[in-house]
């Protein structure tokens, strides 16, 4: 019934339901409402429930360890002994970390269980830290980095562009000489030596999405007010005597609009994506933060035996990008079809 | 004609000289090189100031650059800090030929993949081969690339046990980083060519060409992919900068020995010959490739020459 | 492009695929478990760095020769070079094979004991000053033409060392010791005396009873190696890149920078050992998934992985080889203490640098909010001893088993304890008892030891939960490094990994402030844990003497300042690890106290 629901309501090419749901759903309700929903702090964890799995997964057992019976001299795993005795004097069974002791002749095998549970919805990382809680306060943290990080570029690169276009000449040929430039660096490095200057931060990842950025819009903003002022309404309003700075504000920035805000969207998804990449370069957003991309970067070496720590930011970070870029394809066929090859 | 070669030539010189003190000025920012060397409270402060003169770092910063500069024009970058008694420009040479058949593969890919897709959707719009591609598009621009990395990593090499897992070797190395370098231009391509083949799908010249009585394939394939074909080419500079600001972290992956694993290593051990070396390097090839296009363009459209 | 895309199986497959990839790892059966762990060697405590007379025990090669070859993956240090000099730690594992050392210590017993190799036998005068030694006669160079090992090449060796522009981290020392700058400028001031081929004696600049420690391989400095001076004679620097020829088990067959390192086991008798493998290549990845990915589908049978991801390995079947003894500390400075140099010093500027009882009681206080059993429990997984003090082992010189006996009664987690002695220095915070001070706790990633991370993390916690208010600043390691080294105004808590080296060799890195530069009217030597007159007078009083049983009462005077005074946090002592696939490896026992992957031809070979 639900698909032939979604089937209506896409053939009346109305807005695109799911990724719309999608985002609220993974992003900005979360964004939002963080406080609120988080059952846990964010930035905060309990090295005694480190990498417990998500509440579905059952048992697992974690690693067994072997610890001889107490040696003076060589004074090896004593406190781990210490804890370990304590607890059998006492008839508890599990020690910190969720480990269970046998006792094996002379030895005491500890066995560490793990175990997922509804304390921790989606498990916790190497930190302790409760994954639900890190990715919803990341969404905050996505929407908020993305948002600002494509508006300054959205608000710098068009301004360029539109001088560019509009003055051509001098101004043109340094503009789109600077567009070469930052194109032509590799911004991936310039992120990792700022982040060695500055030490990563978020104000470094503001910087290189806006390095990143600002040389699309200026490009595409450029061509479009070349196109924009052959125009006879142009001609006629310089005619008039209008300045040119009316000319740009009033006449030319009405008719981009729509392109902006169609680049706009496509890169929000970028800018997921970049963050993540330089996490995973070690240039992003810094420690204990919950962003998404340093959580999947800070997992991935666990894939293989806590599997939930990097995949589940990723699955936040491939819904989002997606529904973002399904949306802002329906965007462009809605408000700039011609701009097909953004 | 000349003149706008000599122009577009000049403007590009200072382009890459503007680069030059990006890096310069960056990399030198980025802290005491001497520091991260020399080993760790063992060093008599004598020694490491020796060091300091001979390699030019106590000098101010502006004659350090001009020192720099002077070198640079002939390729000399200096002896690497990180890789003693080797150039920096010698260790960029000895890791480009990694890093070009790399980006040459995942290029190969990119068009072998990204644009017959491309045609293809756009022909069988909204049918199933369409659905598909598009899976494919927009999978590949939402999944972060070392993810994709390590997942093909872990699924092909160690599970299947069907490819090896990292290093460079025969063509069967190269087919794990090729794809996972690529997967996100293909996305890319396959949209743009789509699009643009749509557009000229719509366009009279085909439907007389279809009416003429063409075959079929000879209109989608010769027709149409020869006019759609000018949007994806201006895309092409993009695909190549991308290239290789994406295997800094693919070659990290994949343990590839090529320029970006060089480039990664020399920023954390403040290894500025080398990484001057790496970006000056890497920007020079983007802009003489956008200037060869460029006159290429020129050449091609006169209207451009003259506006 | 339209949104029914969603609707499209290939989407959800290809979702759905992702999450089998990660998850059915999980429901793989474990197929072998890790075995118990080895016994733990017996180490004598406190045993003299140096022994005045060492017996040349005959070597019993033995010979369990296979065809098979091993390939081991490493984490890439951030230098790499052909030239042994021309790095301070790293291009060094790779020689590691090819050479041997005048002396070389046991895993079993680390630093404290050391063993003869290329010297068979040394002596030491009263003073300290004056040595004599006895090179093993009969040690071949691998490559026949250039003869066997002689004064020569050690001569050529130290002189290597200690050349210009040399970035080894015992350039400086060595001069210093020798009172020349090299060692055949030493033979020509008469200095070092040449008797024979395989006899000299040495007359010391200076005291330097822990001498025979300076030549070994495992304190991460490449001094005094095997390399031949004939073959430098004939072919220059370039035999480095193409072929050095040293003493060791293993000969070189190829090499590239920052990729990986080929060797063989030579095809004559070793007088040492006949290394099981045939082959050895060493290669360096930086990315540890793909170290693990390595070793899991059978590429590498020997990988460098950190403890976190243990258990991924040893699900598959993997094995854990541990070092017996701890290899490396973690501890944590609470910094800014420069009261010697007085160079950007301010004790009343941080609550923990106060001098007196308030700067002890709020490091106490410090000391007393961190609860270590998570940490070694669970963090290193029993890998992790309690550390007492920092700098000091207890196999080494200087230990006082007090600190031990007393860790619990002075140290131990007691957050109530830790806020009343806050309250009593004198930082009672607002009302509810938060807010005391800020401080910074510093996380940077350090080499080796992945899991500062989360242990800076779980600091900065414990410290706001006894109301002090810590927040973590991310930096990288070097640009703290660059810091404090300078005597910048660091002052912040910093978490850092301690090699366990001899102590004198510890303390000059760590504590040692050097005679005053009249120039610039401060200490010559920039210092990394914290400046104490007591450790500069402890240090020069211990260069000096020779009496092994009054250089231990010496030092354990600086060790029980730093213990009584809470100087720094002592956390965890942690065993060196290397996951291997126990169908090539049997057994490789390794690290000692210094961590290093040093004795490769010793590994076993599965049968």
């Amino acid at each position: 019934m639900l698909i032939s629901l979604w089937r209506r309501v896409r053939e009346a090419r109305r807005l695109p339901l799911l990724p719309l749901v999608m985002l609220l759903v993974v992003l900005v309700i979360p964004a939002v409402f963080a406080p609120l929903i988080a059952p846990h702090s964010p930035v905060e964890g309990n090295l005694n429930d480190r990498l417990l799995p998500p509440f579905w997964v059952g048992e697992t057992i974690g690693y067994k360890t072997v610890v001889e019976k107490v040696n003076r001299e060589n004074r090896l795993n004593e406190i781990l002994l210490k804890d370990a005795e304590r607890r059998i004097k006492i008839g508890d069974g599990t020690i910190t970390g969720g480990g269970q002791i046998v006792q094996v002749g002379d030895q005491l095998e500890i066995l560490f269980r793990k175990e997922g549970s509804t304390k921790y919805l989606l498990g916790t990382d190497k930190n302790g830290m409760d994954i639900f809680s890190r990715l919803i306060y990341g969404a905050r943290l996505a929407l908020v980095v993305s948002l600002l990080g494509i508006v300054v570029s959205g608000i710098l690169g068009s301004s360029l562009g539109i001088i560019a276009g509009y003055y051509g000449g001098i101004w043109d040929t340094i503009i789109m000489r600077l567009v070469d430039i930052s194109l032509s660096i590799s911004l991936v490095l310039i992120a990792l030596v700022l982040a060695a200057v500055r030490g990563p931060s978020i104000d470094n990842v503001l910087i290189v999405i806006c390095l990143f950025l600002w040389s699309r819009y200026a490009r595409l903003i450029r061509g479009e007010t070349l196109l924009l002022k052959s125009q006879d309404f142009i001609a006629r309003a310089q005619v008039s005597g209008a300045s040119d700075l009316r000319i740009m504000y009033k006449h030319i920035m009405p008719n981009l609009a729509n392109t902006i805000i169609v680049l706009a969207t496509l890169q929000i998804g970028f800018v997921i994506i970049l963050e993540a990449s330089l996490s995973f370069l070690g240039a992003g957003v810094p420690r204990p933060n919950p962003a998404w991309g340093l959580m999947v970067a800070d997992g991935r070496e666990l894939l293989s035996n806590a599997w939930w720590v990097s995949l589940v930011p990723t699955v936040a970070i491939v819904l989002t990008v997606l529904s973002i870029n399904l949306l802002g394809d329906w965007v462009r066929d809605r408000l700039d079809p011609k701009q097909r090859q953004i | 004609m000349q003149r706008f070669i000599l122009i577009r030539f000049i403007q590009a010189f200072v382009a890459i000289l503007a680069v030059s003190i990006i890096v310069f000025s960056l990399s030198h920012l980025s802290g005491d090189p001497l520091t991260t060397i020399m080993p760790m409270g063992d060093v008599e402060p004598e020694d490491i100031e020796a060091l300091r003169v001979k390699w030019g770092l106590d000098q101010p910063l502006h004659i350090q650059y001009g020192v720099f500069l002077k070198n640079a024009v002939r390729g000399d970058f200096g002896e690497s800090y990180a890789f003693g008694g080797q150039t920096a420009m010698g260790m960029v040479l000895l890791r480009f030929p990694a890093t070009l058949q790399l980006a040459g593969a995942a290029l190969v890919l990119t068009l072998v993949i990204g644009l017959p897709l491309g045609v293809i959707t756009a022909v069988r719009k909204d049918g199933w081969v369409d659905y598909q591609g598009k899976a494919i598009a927009f999978l590949g621009q939402a999944i972060p690339n070392f993810c994709l990395g390590i997942g093909l990593m872990w699924f092909f090499a160690v599970w299947l046990g069907w490819l090896p897992t990292s290093g460079r070797g025969g063509i069967d190395h190269l087919i794990m980083p090729a794809f996972t370098l690529a997967l996100f231009q293909v996305a890319a391509l396959l949209r743009l060519t789509r699009s643009a083949m749509l557009d000229v799908l719509d366009t009279e010249f085909i439907k007389m060409a279809r009416i003429k009585g063409i075959p079929e394939w000879k209109v989608v394939w010769k027709h149409c992919l020869r006019n759609a074909f000018i949007a994806p080419l201006t895309y092409f500079a993009i695909i190549i900068g991308s290239f290789f600001t994406g295997t800094v972290v693919v070659e990290t992956v994949f343990s590839w020995p090529g320029v970006g694993q060089l480039a990664v290593n020399s920023v954390f051990a403040r290894d500025f010959p080398t990484l001057q070396a790496v970006v000056i390097l890497g920007s020079s090839i983007y802009i003489a490739a956008n200037l060869l296009v460029d006159i290429l363009y020129a050449y091609l459209d006169p209207r451009i020459r003259y506006s | 492009m339209k949104l029914s895309v969603l609707r499209n199986p290939a989407v959800l497959i290809s979702i759905l695929l992702m999450f089998l990839v990660a998850c059915g790892s999980d429901s793989t059966t474990p197929t072998k478990a890790e075995p118990a762990a080895k016994p733990a060697a017996k180490t004598s405590s406190a045993a003299p760095t140096a022994k005045p007379k060492a017996a040349d025990k005959a070597p019993v090669v033995q010979d369990n020769r296979t065809d098979k070859s091993l390939h081991v993956v490493i984490t890439p240090m951030p230098q790499d070079t052909y030239l042994p000099w021309k790095a301070s730690q790293s291009g060094h594992l790779v020689f590691r094979p090819i050479i041997e050392n005048p002396a070389t210590i046991k895993p079993e017993t680390g630093v404290s004991k050391i063993y003869p190799q290329l010297f068979t036998s040394w002596e030491i005068s009263a003073d300290g000053q004056d040595y004599s030694f006895q090179i093993r006669e009969g040690v071949r160079f691998h490559d026949d033409q250039w003869g066997e090992f002689t004064v020569d090449d050690f001569i050529y060796n130290v002189d290597s060392s200690t050349q210009e522009g040399s970035l080894t981290g015992c350039a400086a020392s060595y001069k210093a010791f020798m009172g020349a700058d090299s060692a055949t400028q030493m033979k020509a001031n008469g200095d070092l005396k040449v008797t024979d081929d395989y006899n000299f004696t040495m007359h010391l600049a200076r005291p330097q009873v822990d001498l025979l420690s300076w030549w070994m391989n495992v304190l991460m400095v490449p001094c005094a190696q095997s390399f031949s001076s004939a073959q430098f004679a004939a072919e220059g620097e370039s035999m480095y890149e193409t072929g050095p020829s040293g003493t060791g088990a293993y000969q070189f067959t190829s090499r590239v920078l920052n990729e990986y390192a080929e060797m063989e086991r030579v095809p004559y008798d070793h007088w040492r050992v006949n290394p099981d493998f045939k082959t050895l290549k060493i290669s360096t990845v930086p990315e540890e998934a793909t170290r693990l990915a390595m070793l899991l589908a059978g590429e590498a049978d020997l990988a460098d992985l950190s403890k976190a991801i243990h258990d991924s390995a040893t699900e598959k079947g993997m094995v854990v080889f541990e070092s017996p003894l701890p290899a490396v500390g973690l501890t944590i400075l609470p910094l800014g203490q420069y009261q010697v140099s007085k160079v950007n010093y301010n004790p009343d500027a941080e609550p923990w640098t106060q001098t007196g009882e308030t700067g002890r009681l709020v490091r106490e206080a410090m000391n007393r909010a961190i609860d270590r059993a998570p940490i070694v429990n669970n963090l290193f997984k029993g890998r992790g001893v309690p550390m007492y003090n920092t700098t000091f082992h207890q196999t080494l010189e200087g230990w006082n088993d007090r600190w031990e006996e007393e860790f619990e009664a002075k140290y131990g987690y007691d957050p109530e304890l830790a806020k009343k002695l806050l309250d009593q220095a004198g930082y009672p915070g607002d009302s509810n008892g938060n807010n005391r001070f800020k401080i910074e706790v510093r996380q940077s990633s350090l080499p080796g030891l992945p899991e500062v991370i989360e242990v800076a993390q779980t600091v900065m916690q414990s410290l706001q939960a006894v109301g002090i208010d810590a927040y973590i600043k991310e930096t990288e390691f070097g640009k703290a490094l660059e810091e404090f080294r300078d005597r910048h105004d660091a002052h912040y808590l910093l978490p850092v990994r301690q090699t366990i080296r001899p102590l004198a060799a510890n303390m000059r890195i760590y504590y040692y402030t050097g005679p005053i530069d009249a120039e610039k009217g401060r200490p010559t030597r920039g210092v990394l844990y914290m400046e104490s007159p007591i450790a500069d007078r402890v240090y020069e009083q211990m260069l000096s003497e020779t009496d092994m049983d009054i250089r231990h009462k010496i030092s354990q005077e600086l060790g029980d300042y730093i213990y009584d005074e809470y100087q720094t946090i002592p956390v965890v002592n942690i065993k060196a690890t290397i996951v291997g696939n126990p169908d090539v490896v049997e057994d490789y026992s390794f690290g000692g106290v210094t961590g290093v992957f040093f004795n490769m031809e010793n590994i076993k070979a599965a049968r």
